[in-house]
């Protein structure tokens, strides 16, 4: 590795600090979230806007903002290429074999561009102190990455799929910008391997633990088991919910918080803007307990907690991201005039998109 | 005059300046920038909390103010106008308010919006679709859960001739033959496929007493067929999970599929009841009491509940437990009242020639 650990760090950090709270969100978001249902979900485009403006300004680095500059309407165009899209994979099959394999090569062939797209227009609509971000990832990349990423993983039974995560990243981190200075990522394959393959080892543990676990709450079904008969299927289907919440729910609560904790404070922590660098390093325990908590609340409040989860997660989440400036923040410039000009601009609304939900 | 930070929009370089409106122009000044625009030509953000806001000019520099109580007065003096969603956004009795209305408009949505959409969507569908759904879905059962009949010939070119000559309670019944299969997984049980065929397990068979029991469960999924209610229950379900998702999936997938199938549940309850009211429509147009149906659900639930006592297990036994498959006791806790009420429409029936009452 060519981690440059020598250079001194003349800069002193610069913390970055969430501002946002759940109540003063919750009234943005309950409002906004009628005006969806009331417009059957044309508003929700609007809504996503708000979302996003309210979190990127209450996100404070070095005294100042974040900002998001999408515009509702390039947002609902791409919900509605979306949406087709979700239709044509969910009833392709269903119509006919010929319409299914059609729809898949159809699927195949745009979604690596819309994704590519959508990092682009996000990327685009975000600035901080007046400079906008940037995309720079190429289409053949894209290809690459996401459908090589995709066969790559599935018919290697996810063997690859840490190799892919990196290679994404690397695309997604290594041709973004800020202004003028470019980000670059430095994590390794193995890094990545390193984390999944612990993950890997924890899912095991997991499902044994907690199926022997399951197995000594709910045995009403093992003398059947033991005595070779077939239990009656309702009896199955029954014992079904109790395993989700004693196996599959902490199963899944745990993994992604350790997977969300350490291959994010990896992914960060390996990211460079120019020659500043990032430290965010966070707690799998403490991310644990966040989810829990939040999906008990959400579950007792029948999901009017949300807003207040999201908040709790993004201060979380920007609380733990620190900058390590390498010179002044003044120093960066911003992108030469043709760049962001008013031709630059008409072509990202015409052919930029943002299909994530 | 409030205070504001200042970018230029080609350099990240942050100016602390002071703001003010006069004349209808926002003024900035101090840290070396001096500027004057009109405020027409000033994209003012709308609040949202107390995040800062943002005076965005059209050469890409824009201003961040942070003290709302002044760049609210400021903006006011000058006659700019908050827009109603952003005072609305901010005021508690509006967020109360907007709770009520979404609860309100989920229940209106999950009560009749949805099955009301999936009415309309499945009446329309070309037939294509429910053939090549109902293929799919007897090709997947007969894999799992089917067996050959193993009723002979004649018995089964008997029923089907029966089942030919029911004639429907109105103009425009749906047309529907037989499948005959067996299994001794599901026990007894009839299903209709979306396209109208119906599988008869050989189960059902045995345990009805004569065939006016059976020609009344084929009455009854012929109500199903009738209704598109296979297609209806497909498109209500994949619309309840969507909304749920939408609800709370960013938080957790698990939590949207969970209570979609309890919310299922009630809808097939209501198909169940559309159902038995078109068999005893059926069974009346043919002569036969509608109790003959309610003899068999009767004796369904006697030999489930001995079941169940057999195993030593559970006396509810409600858990819908048959997956996609349009089971005939997957609403068992109404049961009962649907027994009451094939009983009730055998009132109907006309009487026999001959002994009508005479005036």
């Amino acid at each position: 590795m060519d981690f440059d650990q020598t250079q001194p760090l003349v800069q002193e950090p610069e913390a970055v600090r969430f501002h946002g709270n759940g109540s003063e969100y919750f009234r943005i978001w309950i409002v906004n979230l009628l005006l969806s249902i009331v417009t059957l979900g044309i508003y929700s485009a609007w809504a996503k806007v708000r979302r996003l403006q309210y979190f990127y300004r209450n996100t404070e680095l070095a005294g100042s903002t974040f900002e998001y500059h999408g515009q509702p309407l390039t947002i609902l165009k791409g919900r509605v290429v979306g949406l087709l899209l979700l239709l044509v994979y969910r009833f392709g099959f269903q119509i006919s074999f010929t319409v299914g394999v059609l729809s898949l090569l159809l699927l195949a062939a745009l979604l690596p561009i819309l994704l590519r797209n959508s990092l682009r227009f996000r990327l685009y609509n975000s600035s901080y102190r007046g400079l906008r971000f940037r995309f720079t990832g190429s289409a053949a990349g894209a290809y690459g990455v996401f459908l090589g990423g995709f066969f790559g993983s599935v018919f290697t039974l996810y063997l690859l799929a840490p190799l892919f995560h990196q290679l994404f990243k690397e695309y997604q981190h290594g041709n973004s910008w800020y202004g003028r200075t470019r980000f670059s990522f430095h994590a390794t394959t193995s890094q990545f391997y390193g984390i999944y393959g612990r993950a890997f080892l924890m899912l095991l543990g997991l499902v044994i633990g907690l199926s022997v676990l399951a197995g000594f709450l709910f045995h009403g079904l093992l003398p059947h088991v033991a005595a070779g008969t077939k239990p009656d299927i309702r009896q199955l289907l029954r014992f079904m919910l109790p395993l989700m919440l004693v196996v599959y729910l902490p199963t899944v609560l745990l993994l992604s918080a350790y997977l969300g904790a350490r291959l994010q404070s990896l992914i960060w922590t390996n990211t460079r803007l120019g020659e500043h660098r990032f430290d965010y390093r966070l707690s799998a325990r403490q991310l644990l307990w966040i989810y829990f908590s939040n999906f008990l609340a959400i579950v007792l409040t029948l999901g009017f907690y949300s807003p207040w989860a999201a908040v709790r997660l993004a201060r979380y989440h920007a609380d733990h991201m620190t900058l390590l400036p390498a010179s002044p923040l003044q120093g960066f410039i911003a992108d030469q005039p043709q760049d962001v000009g008013a031709i630059g601009e008409e072509a990202a609304s015409m052919f930029d998109i943002d299909i994530s939900f | 005059m409030p205070a504001a930070a200042y970018y230029d929009g080609r350099t990240a370089r942050r100016h602390e300046v002071q703001i003010s409106v006069e004349g209808g122009a926002l003024l900035v000044l101090g840290d070396g920038i001096q500027r004057r625009e009109p405020l027409s030509a000033v994209r003012v953000s709308e609040r949202l909390g107390q995040a800062p806001r943002l005076l965005s000019f059209s050469d890409g520099a824009h201003c961040e103010v942070r003290d709302h109580a002044a760049l609210e007065a400021a903006l006011a003096a000058a006659g700019h106008r908050q827009g109603l969603v952003e005072r609305l956004q901010r005021s508690w009795r509006a967020a109360a308010l907007a709770v009520l209305l979404c609860a309100g408009a989920a229940f209106i949505a999950y009560r009749w919006g949805i099955p009301l959409a999936a009415q309309l969507i499945a009446a329309r569908l070309p037939p294509a679709v429910s053939r090549q759904l109902s293929d799919s879905t007897l090709q997947a059962l007969d894999k799992i859960w089917l067996e050959p009949t193993k009723l002979d010939a004649q018995r089964r070119a008997a029923l089907s001739r029966g089942f030919a000559r029911l004639h429907p309670p109105a103009e425009g019944g749906a047309s529907a033959s037989i499948e005959f299969r067996s299994s001794p997984k599901l026990g007894p049980n009839a299903f209709a496929l979306p396209d109208g065929r119906v599988v008869l397990l050989d189960q059902l068979v045995t345990l009805a007493a004569n065939d006016d029991e059976i020609y009344g469960v084929l009455a009854h999924e012929l109500g199903h067929v009738h209704y598109h209610h296979g297609m209806r229950m497909l498109l209500q379900g994949s619309a309840v999970a969507l909304l749920l998702t939408a609800w709370v999936g960013d938080v957790s997938t698990l939590l949207a599929t969970l209570p979609a199938g309890l919310l299922q549940a009630h809808y097939s309850r209501d198909f169940e009841a559309q159902a038995d009211d078109y068999a005893a429509a059926t069974l009346l147009a043919n002569g036969i009491p509608p109790s003959r149906l309610a003899d068999l659900l009767q004796r369904l639930v006697a030999q489930r509940d001995s079941g169940n006592k057999d195993r030593g297990k559970d006396k509810d036994g409600n858990k819908d437990g048959d997956g996609e498959m349009r089971s005939y006791l997957s609403s068992h806790p109404a049961t009962s009242e649907r027994i009451l009420r094939l009983r009730q429409a055998d009132r109907l029936l006309p009487p026999p020639q001959g002994l009508s009452p005479g005036r």
